[in-house]
C-alpha cells in the first residue's frame, strides 16, 4: 500500500467527492419522499440526475439554462401546490426543495460541508412524519454516509466507495463510522435521559396538527380513545380571574372542557341532531361564580370550539347552541385566540317541554334489549331517578368494571355485550352505556364530549389541554335540578379524574395483564411475530416516543435521583457525558491494534532486543537500520572475542526474509503459510538472543 | 501601558515554548496540542441548536435522539481529532548539503509512537502552507518540506506545525514543534567571472602568480590536458580563459596530484563586495573538490591548509558559511 503525500495545494482543490453527496442527500430525502407531494419527489430526482450526468461527463458546469428551468418549474409547483407557505407539509416540502437544489451549486468543499451538515435537520424533518422504529433503522444509513463523505472530505487517500464492485464495500471502509456512532450512543442515552423536558412547546406552528382534528361530530367507538393516544396540544387556556377566584371554582379534576352534547343514538355511534342557536340567556350570577378565560384553539378542521363547562355567553367567533356549545360559523384552520366567561354551577333548563322529553329519552326501536329490560326493571326499585343513576354508579364502582384504551372487540348489540359481558371500556363506552341506561328508564340523558383535565405550565402562567386529555361523560335530566354533570368514567377510574393518566402507561398495562391472556405457545409463527412486533411498537411508544416530563420524573425517582433538583440533574448530565467523551478516548476503544500479524512479530523483535540491551528501543526503527545495528552489534561481539553464536546469523537472517516479504516488489506478502514461517522464525530467533547477554 | 503588554507577550511566549516540545526526535503530547472548531464545526453547532430547538419545540423524542446522536458524535470526533495529532513521532533525517538559496529542502520521517495510525496529517511551516500525509503504523512516511531560509550561517529551523481536521472536518487540532538541530547553510556558489581576479584585465592573467589563472599555470600538473569542448560536457569544467582569448572552448582535465597547490585566496578578489568573495570562494572549493583535487583556503584571519576529502570540504564550507557572522552563528 502506498502512502499518499500531498502538496497543500492539492489537498485544498482534491476532487469533491460529488457522486456520493449526491447520493447521501437522496438517501436524506428518501423518508420525506413518501410524505411529500409526488411532483416535489420528481424534480428532486430530476435535479440529482442532472448533476449525476454532469459530474459523470466529466462536466465542471451545469447548464445555466436548465438550472432556470428547473427553478422556474420548481417556483411555480410551489405556488400552486402550497398556496400558503406554513404549516408542516409546505415547511418541510419547501425546505427539501431547496436542499435539493443546493446540488446543482457544489463547487466547493464548503458546499458539500453545506449539504452533509443540513442533511441532519432534513432527517429530523423526516420525524414530524412518522416515527415508527423502522424510520429510525433506516436512517442510520443516511447517517453512516454523511460521516463516510465527511470523511472522504478530510482525507488524504482516496475512500471513494465503489457502489458497482461489491467486493470493494468491504467492513473495513464503514467501520471508523460505526465506531463514531457506536461511541456517541452512551452519550446520546445520558442526554436522552438527563435533558430537561418542557410541559409544552416553546410555540406552536399552525397546521402542525393536520393529522389530528380532535372531537368531532360524531362518537364512534373507539374514535376518543385513538385521540387519547395523541399527545398533541388541542388548546391552552389562560384564566384571567384572579388565583383564588379561580382554584375555588375550577380545579384539575372539575375542569371540563365541553365541545358538543350529542342526542341521537342509532345503535352503534353517537350524534348531534336539531340544536338551535339561542340568544344570550340572562342568568342572574354572582361575580364569584364566573371564570373567565382566553382559549388558544389549535386547528381542528371544524366548527365546534372548546369552553370550559359551562359556557355563559356566545364567544366573539362563535354562537351558544341550547345544548350551550359554542359553535363557529365557519370552520376552523388555524389556531385562533378567543375569550370566554363560564360558571362551572350554572343551571341548564330546570323545566324541558314534552316534546323534549321525549327527544332525549328516544332509543332505537330494536337492539340492546337485555339493557333495556335490566334498565326497566332496576329503576322500579328505586324512588327517585337520581337515586337510580346513583346506584348505577355504584354498580361500575363495586363490580369489575375495567377502564382501557383498547377494549376487546364488542358484540352486534353493544351496550348489552360491554354493560354485561366484557365490562372492559372506556369513557365513550361508559357515557354512551349510561345515557342509554337512563334513556331505556325514561330519563332524559345526553352524551357531552370535550376534554377532561389540562396541565399547568410551570414556565407560566397558563394550562395545555391535548388531544389525550379528550373525554366523554354525560348529562342527566334530573326534576328540578336541571341537566346534571354526570361522569360514569370517574366512578371506575377516579385516577383518571384526579390525575391525567396520558402518559401513565404502566395503569393501562397492569390492566391488560389480568385480562388479556394469550397462549404464546399456541401461536402460529407468524402470528408470534405479529404480537412481538405489536410488543416492540408498544414498548417503543411507551419509552421512547412516551418518555417525557412525568416518565423523565418517575425514571428519577426509581433510580432514587428524585432528591435531585433541575439543576443538579444537569450537572449529572454534563459528568456523565463528559465522561462518555473521554472513555470514547481510550485507544482500547479508539483505535485497537490494526497491525498484521507479521508486524507486530517485527515490533515483538525490536523490543526483545531492546530489553536485552542489544539495540535502543525505537518504535519509529526500521528493519534495515534494524539489520544494519545488528551487523556492527556481531562484528563487535566477534572483535572482543565472543565465542561462535549462530543467534545473531539467526536473527539477521530473519529480518532480511521479513524486509523481503514486505517490502520487496512482487512480494508474496499474501502468503500466509510463508507469514506464519517467518513469525515462528522471528520468536524462536528472539529467544535464542538471550543467550548473548550471558 | 504598552510595556505591561510586552511582559505579557513574554509570559506568554514563554508558557508557550516551555509546552512545545523541542528536540530532534519529537514526540507530539497533549501539552503543546490545540484544539478549536473549524468554520464546518460551527455551521454543524448551528444546525445542531436548530434541530435541538425543533425537537423541543415539537416534544419530539426522535428528533431529541438525533439531536443528541449528532452532538455525540461531534464529543466523539473532537477528542478522536485530538488524539488523532497525539503520539506522532518526527525524526529530521540527516541533511545533505544545503546551499543558500530560495527554499531549504529538509526531510521528516514521521511514525507513530502511540501503536496506532494517524490519518490527514499537515506538516508545515505555517497553516497555509502544509504537506498532508497518513502515518499507517507501523509504517514509517518520509516527507519533504521546502522551508524559507534566510541566509548562510548557522540555521536553527523554524519552528513548524502538524495540524488535522480529520475525520470530519469540524475541528481543528493542530501542534508546534521545534527541532533543536540547525543546519549549517553554506554560501551560495557563485561562478567568479574572470574580471573580478585581482589585476583585473585578461592580459595580466599570464603574469599574475596569485590570480586563480596563475595558480593554474604555475602548477603545469596541474591540469592534465586541455580537449575539445564536446556538447553536454559540464559548463563547469570549461577552460573560461582559453574560450576569452577565442581559442574555442575546452575541456580542463585536472590531474589527481598537484606539485603546485591551489590556494584560493580571499585577497584574489578586488572590487568585490564580501558576500559575493564569500560566493566565488565558495564556487571554487566545490569544484576542486569535486575534481579531488587538493586545495587550501586563506580568509583574513583563517585558514585551512591544504588538504583533500570530504571533511576537509566541509570544513572549508563551514568556514565560508559562518565567516564575518557574529559569534553565536558560528558555534557549530
Amino acid at each position: 500500500m502506498g502512502v499518499t503525500i500531498l502538496k497543500h495545494s492539492e489537498f485544498e482543490r482534491k476532487p469533491l467527492p460529488i457522486v456520493e453527496t449526491v447520493v447521501t442527500q437522496q438517501l436524506i430525502l428518501l423518508p420525506l419522499y413518501f410524505f411529500l407531494p409526488f411532483w416535489l419527489t420528481i424534480v428532486s430526482l430530476v435535479i440529482a440526475a442532472v448533476v449525476l450526468r454532469a459530474e459523470l461527463k466529466g462536466e465542471f458546469t451545469i447548464n445555466r439554462w436548465l438550472k432556470v428551468a428547473l427553478t422556474l418549474v420548481a417556483f411555480i409547483l410551489v405556488f400552486v401546490s402550497f398556496r400558503k407557505i406554513s404549516g408542516r407539509d409546505g415547511g418541510v416540502g419547501l425546505i427539501s426543495l431547496m436542499y435539493a437544489f443546493k446540488s446543482l451549486e457544489i463547487k466547493k468543499p464548503r458546499d458539500v460541508n453545506v449539504i452533509l451538515s443540513l442533511g441532519f435537520f432534513i432527517l429530523l424533518a423526516g420525524f414530524l412524519f412518522s416515527q415508527s422504529p423502522m424510520i429510525v433503522v433506516y436512517q442510520v444509513i443516511p447517517i453512516m454516509m454523511i460521516l463516510h463523505v465527511l470523511v472522504m472530505l478530510n482525507s488524504v487517500h482516496n475512500v471513494h466507495l465503489k457502489f458497482i464492485d461489491s467486493r470493494s464495500i468491504k467492513f473495513e471502509r464503514i467501520k471508523p463510522h460505526v465506531k463514531y456512532i457506536f461511541l456517541a450512543l452512551p452519550i446520546m442515552f445520558v442526554f436522552f435521559v438527563f435533558f430537561p423536558r418542557l410541559g409544552g412547546p416553546l410555540w406552536s406552528m399552525p397546521g402542525m396538527k393536520s393529522a389530528v382534528s380532535g372531537v368531532s361530530d360524531t362518537m364512534m367507538p373507539g374514535e376518543i380513545s385513538d385521540l387519547q393516544l395523541s399527545d398533541e396540544i388541542a388548546f391552552r387556556v389562560k384564566f384571567n380571574t384572579t388565583a383564588d377566584n379561580q382554584s375555588s371554582l375550577v380545579n384539575k379534576s372539575n375542569m371540563y372542557w365541553r365541545v358538543m352534547t350529542m342526542n341521537h343514538f342509532d345503535g352503534v355511534g353517537w350524534s348531534r341532531r336539531n340544536v338551535k342557536i339561542i340568544s344570550n340567556p340572562n342568568h342572574q350570577l354572582p361575580e364569584e361564580a364566573k371564570v373567565s378565560y382566553e382559549i388558544t384553539l389549535e386547528a381542528t378542521n371544524q366548527k365546534h370550539l372548546v369552553a370550559l363547562d359551562r359556557p355563559l355567553s356566545k364567544v366573539r367567533i362563535g354562537n351558544l347552541y341550547e345544548d350551550y356549545s359554542v359553535v363557529s360559523a365557519f370552520k376552523i384552520y388555524d389556531r385562533i385566540r378567543y375569550s370566554a366567561t363560564s360558571s362551572p354551577t350554572l343551571t341548564l333548563d330546570q323545566i324541558i317541554t314534552p316534546e323534549q322529553q321525549d327527544f332525549f329519552t328516544r332509543l332505537p326501536a330494536e337492539g340492546n334489549e337485555k339493557t333495556k329490560e335490566w334498565a326497566q326493571n332496576t329503576r322500579q326499585l328505586y324512588e327517585s331517578d337520581a337515586a337510580f343513576i346513583q346506584s348505577i354508579l355504584a354498580k361500575i364502582n363495586k363490580e369489575e368494571y375495567f377502564y382501557s384504551l383498547s377494549p376487546p372487540t364488542l358484540d352486534e348489540d353493544l351496550v348489552d355485550s360491554f354493560w354485561f359481558d366484557y365490562k372492559i371500556g372506556f369513557c365513550e363506552h361508559y357515557a354512551s352505556t349510561l345515557v342509554f341506561i337512563a334513556r331505556a328508564a325514561g330519563i332524559p340523558a345526553r352524551v357531552v364530549v370535550g376534554y377532561q383535565g389540562g396541565d399547568k405550565n410551570p414556565l407560566a402562567d397558563y394550562w395545555i389541554v391535548r388531544y389525550a386529555d379528550a373525554h366523554a361523560w354525560t348529562e342527566i335530566w334530573l326534576q328540578g335540578r336541571g341537566w346534571v354533570r354526570v361522569d360514569p368514567t370517574s366512578a371506575i377510574a377516579a385516577h383518571r379524574v384526579e390525575e391525567v393518566l396520558r402518559s401513565d402507561f404502566s395503569f393501562r398495562d397492569s390492566l391488560f395483564e389480568d385480562i388479556e391472556f394469550v397462549d404464546i405457545d399456541n401461536l402460529s409463527a407468524f402470528k408470534q411475530m405479529t404480537y412481538w412486533f405489536d410488543n416492540l411498537n408498544s414498548q417503543w411508544n411507551d419509552w421512547v416516543l412516551g418518555y417525557n416530563r412525568n416518565m423523565q420524573r418517575k425514571f428519577f425517582s426509581s433510580w432514587g435521583l428524585s432528591g435531585f433538583n433541575q439543576t443538579q440533574l444537569i450537572v449529572i448530565m454534563i459528568i456523565a457525558v463528559m465522561f462518555f467523551t473521554l472513555l470514547s478516548g481510550f485507544n482500547k476503544f479508539a483505535n485497537r491494534d490494526k497491525r498484521t500479524p507479521i508486524a507486530k512479530a517485527f515490533n515483538l523483535v525490536c523490543k526483545n532486543l531492546a530489553s536485552k540491551n542489544i539495540v535502543a528501543y525505537d518504535a519509529a526503527i526500521g528493519p534495515e537500520h534494524l539489520r544494519q545495528l545488528l551487523i556492527n552489534r556481531k562484528a563487535h561481539y566477534y572483535r572482543h572475542g565472543g565465542k561462535p553464536n549462530s543467534a545473531y546469523d539467526a536473527i539477521i537472517d530473519s529480518i532480511e526474509q521479513y524486509i523481503k516479504l514486505r517490502y520487496s516488489k512482487n512480494s508474496p506478502s499474501d502468503d500466509q503459510e510463508a507469514i506464519n514461517k517467518l513469525i515462528r522464525q522471528m520468536k524462536k530467533a528472539t529467544s535464542r538472543l538471550s543467550r548473548l547477554t550471558e | 501601558m504598552f510595556k505591561d503588554y510586552f511582559v505579557l507577550y513574554r509570559l506568554f511566549r514563554r508558557w508557550f515554548d516551555r509546552r512545545m516540545p523541542r528536540s530532534d526526535n519529537v514526540v507530539l503530547n497533549h501539552k503543546s496540542t490545540y484544539i478549536w472548531p473549524s468554520a464546518y464545526g460551527y455551521l454543524t453547532l448551528m444546525v445542531c441548536i436548530i434541530m435541538l430547538i425543533g425537537a423541543i419545540n415539537y416534544q419530539n423524542n426522535l428528533a431529541f435522539l438525533l439531536t443528541f446522536l449528532l452532538i455525540g458524535i461531534g464529543l466523539v470526533s473532537l477528542l478522536s481529532g485530538y488524539k488523532n495529532l497525539q503520539g506522532i513521532r518526527l525524526i529530521l533525517n540527516a541533511q545533505k548539503e544545503v546551499f543558500e538559496s530560495e527554499t531549504v529542502v529538509i526531510e521528516l520521517s514521521l511514525s507513530s509512537a502511540s501503536d496506532k495510525s494517524h490519518f490527514s496529517i499537515g506538516v508545515g511551516e505555517s497553516k497555509s502552507n502544509m504537506t498532508w500525509c497518513d502515518i499507517l503504523h507501523p509504517e514509517m512516511t518520509k516527507v519533504i518540506l521546502h522551508l524559507h531560509c534566510k541566509s548562510r550561517g548557522l540555521w536553527s529551523l523554524p519552528r513548524m506545525v502538524t495540524m488535522s481536521r480529520f475525520p470530519f472536518g469540524w475541528f481543528s487540532v493542530w501542534s508546534y514543534f521545534a527541532f533543536e538541530h540547525t543546519v549549517l547553510i553554506y554560501p551560495k556558489p557563485i561562478e567568479p567571472p574572470a574580471n573580478v581576479i585581482k589585476g583585473g584585465g585578461l592580459d595580466q592573467s599570464d603574469e599574475g602568480e596569485e590570480t586563480i589563472e596563475g595558480i593554474r599555470k604555475s602548477g603545469s600538473e596541474d591540469f592534465h590536458e586541455l580537449r575539445n569542448y564536446q556538447a553536454g560536457e559540464s559548463m563547469n569544467r570549461i577552460d573560461w580563459k582559453s574560450y576569452a582569448r577565442e581559442k574555442g572552448l575546452f575541456i580542463r582535465e585536472f590531474t589527481e596530484s598537484l606539485a603546485n597547490p591551489l590556494v584560493f585566496d580571499w585577497d584574489n578578489f578586488v572590487l568585490t563586495e564580501d558576500e559575493l568573495k564569500i560566493s566565488y570562494l565558495t564556487y571554487m572549493v566545490i569544484q576542486a573538490s569535486e575534481q579531488n583535487m587538493s586545495y587550501a583556503l586563506k580568509l583574513p584571519g583563517h585558514s585551512i591548509s591544504m588538504n583533500d576529502g570530504d571533511q576537509h570540504r566541509r570544513d572549508c564550507l563551514a568556514l565560508l558559511a559562518t565567516y564575518q557572522l557574529p559569534q553565536e552563528a558560528r558555534e557549530w
